[in-house]
C-alpha cells in the first residue's frame, strides 16, 4: 500500500512545487533556530550563537539542493520500483492477469477495429492526387447543379484548373446476358483528368471529336466489377455493357483503390454523361442532379475560388445568355 | 567522534526509521534524541540528516505532518508508515544478523 502514500507525495511535488520549496525552508529553519537556542543555552550571545550555529549547519543552501535531489532522484528509481512491483504482483495472480490481459485486448481490439472502419470511411483523404486541392463548388445552396450550369461555370471560372461534374444513380448492368444492379457515376468527360485518377487499363472518355457519330458511348468500369465479371481479362477493354437497352462500350479500368468520390458508396461504372444523356436533359436547367468539383490552380487560395464566386452570387445562373434554352443552341 | 554517514551504508536510515518508531519527531527532535541515546557517540550531520528525512518520505517509509513543538513554533513532524515499520523491522533483523556474523568473525580470529 505504499502508493497511497506516494502517489500524492509526488503529485504534490509536480503541482505545488512552491509549496514543497517554502516548506523545507521552514522546516530548516526551526532547525537553525533550534540550535541557536541551545547555543545560547550553553552561554553564548545570540549573536555568537548565530554564526555559530550557521557555521555547524554548513550551507543551507546545499542542504537544501541534496534535499531536492533526494525528491527528483527518486522519480526515476522508484519508477523503475513500482514496475517491477506491479510486473511481481501480475505474476503471483495468474488468474487476474490473464482476465485483465483479455479485457484490455478485447477492448483494445473492437477499439482498432472501429477506427479502421471510421479511419477508412470517413478520415482519410480522398484516394486522388493532392486531394487538398479539390473543393466542392455549390451553385445552389443546395449543392446541385444542371449539367448546363456546370458547363457555364466551368467557361467562366478562372481559379480552377478543372471543374468535373458527377450524378450518382445506380443502373442495371447486363454484362454477357447477366443483369446486375450497381453503383453508376454520371460524369463529365474530364472527371478522372480533374481527379488525377488513371485507368489501369486501357483510357478514359475520349473527347467528342475523338468519337465519331454513332459509336457507342464510353464506360469506365472499376476494379472489382472487372474482377468479378470479366476475371481480370486483359482484353476486357473495347467489350460491350448493356443498360437501359442501349450498348456502352468499355474504354478503361478505374484502379483498385478508386471507387468514386463519395465514401461507402462504391461506384462500379462511370458513364461519360454527355454521349449516354440525352442533350434535352444536359440543358435542362431544372434537372439539377449534378454535383461539382473543383481541382484549384496549384498555388491559387480558396478565398481567391470564393471571390470569384462571390461576385457571381446568383449569377451562375443569371449570367447564362440562354436559360431554358437547348444546350447546344447557346452562342 | 564518529557520524552515522561514516558507518555501513544504510544505517542512517536505520537510525531515523527506530528513532521515529516510538512517537513523531521533528528533524532536530531526531538528532538530539540519537545523540542522547548512544551516549553522544553518534553525531548526526544535518547535512545527511535532512536529504535522508526527504528520501525515506519520497520512498514511503515515513510520512511528514506540520504539528507544533514544544515552544508552539510550527515544525514537520516525521512518523513511521505502516509499510515503514516494517521495513524497519526488516532491517533491524538484518542490522543484528550483519553484527552478529562481524562479532563471530571478530572473537575467532
Amino acid at each position: 500500500m505504499r502508493w497511497m502514500y506516494k502517489f500524492p507525495l509526488r503529485l504534490r511535488s509536480l503541482v505545488r512545487k512552491n509549496r514543497v520549496e517554502k516548506e523545507l525552508t521552514e522546516e530548516l529553519r526551526f532547525h537553525l533556530e533550534k540550535l541557536i537556542e541551545e547555543k545560547v543555552a550553553q552561554g553564548m550571545t545570540p549573536e555568537e550563537a548565530r554564526y555559530a550555529a550557521l557555521r555547524e549547519l554548513g550551507g543551507v543552501e546545499q542542504i537544501k539542493e541534496e534535499c531536492r535531489d533526494m525528491r527528483r532522484v527518486n522519480y526515476i528509481e522508484n519508477f523503475f520500483q513500482d514496475i517491477r512491483y506491479g510486473l511481481r504482483m501480475l505474476a503471483r495472480n495468474p488468474g487476474f492477469t490473464t482476465v485483465a490481459v483479455l479485457r484490455l485486448a478485447l477492448g483494445i481490439g473492437a477499439n482498432s477495429t472501429f477506427f479502421s472502419i471510421v479511419d477508412g470511411f470517413l478520415l482519410r483523404p480522398l484516394p486522388v492526387r493532392d486531394p487538398d486541392q479539390l473543393t466542392s463548388i455549390y451553385p445552389m445552396p443546395d449543392g446541385s447543379s444542371s449539367y448546363a450550369d456546370y458547363l457555364d461555370i466551368r467557361r467562366q471560372s478562372k481559379t480552377f484548373e478543372g471543374i468535373a461534374a458527377v450524378a450518382r444513380h445506380g443502373a442495371a448492368l447486363n454484362i454477357n446476358g447477366e443483369t446486375e444492379i450497381v453503383k453508376a457515376d454520371f460524369v463529365s468527360g474530364n472527371y478522372f483528368a480533374v481527379l488525377g485518377v488513371v485507368p489501369v487499363l486501357g483510357r478514359t472518355f475520349p473527347s467528342s471529336a475523338e468519337t465519331g457519330a454513332g459509336s457507342e458511348p464510353a464506360v469506365v468500369i472499376s476494379y472489382g466489377l472487372w474482377q468479378r465479371r470479366f476475371g481480370g481479362a486483359p482484353d476486357t477493354v473495347g467489350k460491350l455493357v448493356r443498360f437501359n437497352g442501349r450498348n456502352a462500350v468499355i474504354v478503361g479500368i478505374a484502379p483498385d483503390w478508386f471507387h468514386g468520390l463519395q465514401r461507402g458508396f462504391w461506384t462500379e461504372v462511370w458513364f461519360d454523361a454527355e454521349s449516354w444523356v440525352q442533350r434535352e436533359a444536359l440543358a435542362n436547367r431544372d434537372y439539377r442532379d449534378y454535383e461539382l468539383v473543383g481541382r484549384l490552380r496549384q498555388g491559387a487560395p480558396l478565398s481567391q475560388a470564393r471571390a470569384e464566386f462571390d461576385t457571381n452570387r446568383a449569377p451562375p445562373l443569371r449570367r447564362v445568355p440562354c436559360k431554358r434554352q437547348r444546350i447546344d443552341s447557346c452562342p | 567522534m564518529s557520524k552515522p554517514t561514516d558507518l555501513v551504508q544504510g544505517t542512517l536510515d536505520l537510525l531515523i526509521l527506530k528513532t521515529i518508531a516510538i512517537k513523531p519527531l521533528h528533524g532536530w527532535g531526531i538528532a538530539q534524541r540519537i545523540r542522547q541515546v548512544s551516549k553522544e557517540v553518534l553525531q548526526v550531520n544535518q547535512g545527511a540528516l535532512y536529504p535522508a528525512l526527504h528520501r525515506l518520505e519520497q520512498s514511503a517509509w515515513i510520512r511528514a505532518k506540520w504539528g507544533e513543538s514544544d515552544n508552539n513554533r510550527r515544525a514537520k513532524f516525521y512518523s513511521l508508515t505502516p509499510a515503514g515499520r516494517k521495513y524497519l523491522e526488516q532491517e533491524q533483523a538484518n542490522w543484528q544478523r550483519l553484527s552478529a556474523a562481524i562479532g563471530l568473525v571478530l572473537e575467532t580470529s
